[in-house]
């Protein structure tokens, strides 16, 4: 069952924190069709947040068809969300990774090619 | 719009010709988990000593889960409470408490705090004036929630916990929560972990209301603004200068922005966290007091 | 929350009931001994009454170091058993709760805080008034040889000891250490207060307040040894013995300027005329200046309280310490009830 964590200083409130660490595990395939995900007591008793909060997160989910919830059951994962299959994603990663090689070689250190990726996504377009 | 938990009108607490607390007017939704804040000398103590009926108010009038706080069966079976210094029978141990409970409390849950107890590895028979602070809240905590309360008033529980100590009361709170019906006020005097634990926020300085609403409203309604200093005096209505900080040429801005009101552009907007926030009231508030 | 006030309690429950006991261990045995030792000693003087000792049993029974032992513990055991109580249960009972900060605890349980402090109250009290009646009537049977050989028990110092003073002594203080442990909030200070009302209480009503239940019998005789000894009947507490008074009625003190200058010239031994009157006096046995005295108009008062008022006594400061002791309750009331916790 996959374990959520909070960071606390990133900025992201935690229950967007929580509806992210779930999307990126269906992204990687560590959450697949049909899983279940930990119950709001599970989730709290590991990591101690408020658990309005972890209602919050899987409503969103819910809202956006990612999860739901069978009565009696509990919450399951309902399919993947729109976006690009594994292979494409594999696809994606090691073009990245290409990239990022060049960007070093360059001579760029890491916050610059950090900086750069942020620049480059806030461009709207 | 839910019931409230607790709402309070112009509450005030003196000792001889001290208003420990005063024109206190708060009001905390069914459902929250929210943190009492303020420095030392606040007031928290005191205002959650009034919510329970243990102290009598000197001005104004509170109600609680829809009554007025009395040390009568019927109130008393509705909230649970932690005092500051996680009062027990230290000759007595973990069982007898909960005996104690069984004895004194219209509903008890037994098997709840006796397994919980289990599960955190307390031993039952031996008296809790050996514990540790931990297993010491622990206990204290759980007899609290073993009573079924509507409403459960926590004085700086975990002040004295070490982190992993600290941990495991949080999350034993945290599933009370979840499994409904309960709504809590736990005060502090730290504000770390603040959004973590809690979705609604009460700031108490100097015996006064600083701030009372749920922590989402409140990081919404707030902004940090960056200009330059001559700059800082020109802002429209709407606008609540909170706290302000100056150095030699920039001016930074803690401000309550009404809804719908649009902001000069010529500031630079930062979203501040919960605990900037605060810190801003607090801030205000010391300043006023020094004045 | 009777069951939680049996448990929280009981240790203390359980330690006086010991003390009292291995008081009563003492007090059994010998009890029945002394009742032995005198019914012997009185029908042997019946028998044979020119024995020495029997004139004055008082000063011959019971008088060894052992035995003396044994009447000095049972005095003190029963004038502190009760002053133990009201510090040891008393005291703590409300002050330890405030000085721990448990009474939150308690008072935020489902029980009110009047329901709370009734029940506590019940026990306390209720364990002092049982304990009051047993040391009561343990210390009363045993008394009754000393009571029969000395009819002392209207003095002070047997008063207290016997009859119904336990009971309202057992009573009082531990309503003074409980009403003084809510007020203060501190068992330490609880404790010295109530020791300090039972020394103020055992020495003001000895003397100066249990005189005055009813008013005194008084009696006159003449100056001389033994006369007013002689109207003070057995097992009187006598509160005057024998004061001088002139014959104007004004109490004078047993010293030679107050007496007339005759009565004074008599006092040296100086040779006096035969035949005189002084001569006939000396004569018979009689001490002249006593005779002199006593032409003057002298004359010996006494007052007591007579020993059939024994009981109405105890009755009137047994309901005093009950009138005491509700007043105590009361205010132990509103000392918890209307204050912060």
């Amino acid at each position: 069952m996959i374990v959520f964590r909070l960071n606390t200083h990133s900025g992201v409130p935690p229950y967007l924190q929580i509806v992210q660490q779930v999307k990126q595990a269906l992204q990687v395939g560590l959450l697949q069709e049909g899983d279940q995900l930990p119950t709001v007591k599970e989730v709290v008793a590991h990591i101690a947040i408020n658990p309005n909060t972890v209602f919050k997160a899987y409503r969103e989910l819910e809202m956006l068809g990612i999860i739901e919830g069978r009565t009696g059951s509990g919450t399951f994962v309902k399919k993947r969300p729109v976006g690009p299959s594994p292979k494409v994603q594999e696809a994606l990663s090691n073009q990245l990774e290409s990239w990022i090689n060049k960007a070093r070689k360059a001579g760029l250190d890491e916050e610059s090619i950090e900086a750069l990726v942020r620049i480059a996504l806030n461009k709207k377009g | 719009m839910g019931k409230s938990a607790i709402q309070t009108k112009e509450l005030g607490k003196k000792y001889g010709s001290f208003w420990a607390l005063e024109n206190c007017n708060i009001s905390v939704p069914e459902g929250r988990v929210s943190a009492l804040v303020g420095p030392n000398g606040a007031g928290k103590s005191t205002l959650l000593k009034l919510l329970t009926g243990l102290s009598n108010a000197s001005s104004g009038e509170s109600q609680v889960l829809g009554k007025a706080p009395a040390q009568h069966e019927d109130f008393l079976a509705g909230i649970g409470y932690l005092a500051q210094e996680i009062p027990l029978y230290k000759s007595l141990n973990s069982a007898e408490h909960i005996a104690m409970g069984k004895n004194l409390n219209k509903h008890w849950d037994e098997a709840f705090i006796t397994n919980r107890l289990k599960e955190l590895g307390i031993p039952l028979d031996r008296p809790v004036g050996k514990l540790s602070g931990g297993q010491q809240a622990q206990v204290a905590l759980n007899l609290a929630l073993a009573k079924k309360p509507k409403l459960l008033m926590l004085d700086e529980p975990v002040a004295a916990l070490d982190p992993l100590a600290r941990h495991d009361f949080l999350s034993s709170l945290a599933q009370a929560v979840a499994d409904g019906g309960l709504t809590a006020v736990m005060s502090s005097h730290l504000l770390a972990d603040l959004e973590r634990v809690s979705d609604h926020v009460i700031v108490l300085a100097s015996g006064k209301t600083q701030l009372c609403d749920d922590i989402e409203n409140v990081l919404k309604e707030h902004k940090l603004l960056v200009g330059t200093r001559e700059r800082s005096k020109i802002l429209g209505d709407g606008v609540n200068v909170i706290h302000e900080t100056h150095t030699a040429r920039q001016a930074t801005l803690l401000v309550r922005v009404e809804k719908g009101t649009k902001l000069p552009a010529h500031w630079q907007q930062q979203e501040p966290n919960i605990e900037e926030i605060i810190l801003a009231y607090m801030g205000q508030a010391k300043e006023r007091g020094a004045q | 929350m009777n069951w939680f006030a049996w448990r929280q309690h009981r240790k203390q429950f359980i330690v006086f009931g010991i003390l009292l006991a291995a008081f009563a261990a003492l007090l059994i045995p010998t009890g029945i001994n002394f009742w032995h030792q005198y019914q012997h000693a009185l029908t042997t003087c019946a028998q044979n009454p020119n024995t020495p000792s029997c004139s004055d049993l008082t000063n011959s029974l019971f008088t060894s170091s052992a035995d003396g032992f044994i009447r000095i513990a049972a005095v003190l055991g029963t004038f502190g058993l009760p002053i133990l109580v009201g510090l040891f249960i008393g005291s703590p009972l409300f002050a330890k709760e405030y000085e721990e900060g448990t009474n939150k605890l308690a008072w935020t349980q489902s029980v009110s805080r009047r329901r709370w402090l009734t029940i506590k109250l019940a026990w306390a009290l209720g364990f002092a008034l049982l304990y009051g009646v047993a040391l009561a009537l343990l210390i009363t049977w045993w008394s009754r040889t000393l009571n029969a050989m000395t009819h002392y028990r209207f003095i002070q110092g047997h008063f207290e000891t016997q009859g119904l003073m336990p009971v309202a002594y057992s009573l009082f203080f531990t309503a003074i250490g409980l009403m003084t442990g809510a007020w203060f909030r501190k068992t330490l200070l609880s404790f010295a207060v109530t020791f300090g009302v039972f020394v103020v209480c055992m020495t003001s009503f000895a003397n100066w307040i249990r005189p005055h239940y009813m008013a005194p019998v008084t009696v006159t005789s003449e100056v001389g040894p033994g006369a007013i000894e002689n109207k003070i009947p057995t097992g009187a507490w006598v509160l005057k013995r024998g004061d001088l008074v002139n014959k104007d009625g004004k109490e004078v003190s047993f010293d030679l300027p107050n007496f007339p200058a005759e009565c004074q010239k008599l006092t040296l031994d100086i040779q006096v005329p035969n035949g005189s009157h002084v001569a006939k006096i000396k004569g018979s046995g009689v001490d002249p200046v006593v005779d002199c005295l006593n032409r003057y108009g002298f004359h010996q008062v006494a007052k007591y309280q007579p020993s059939y008022r024994y009981w109405d006594f105890q009755e009137i400061e047994s309901g005093i310490y009950l009138g005491m002791t509700a007043i105590a309750v009361g205010a132990t009331y509103w000392l918890v009830l209307r204050r912060d916790a």
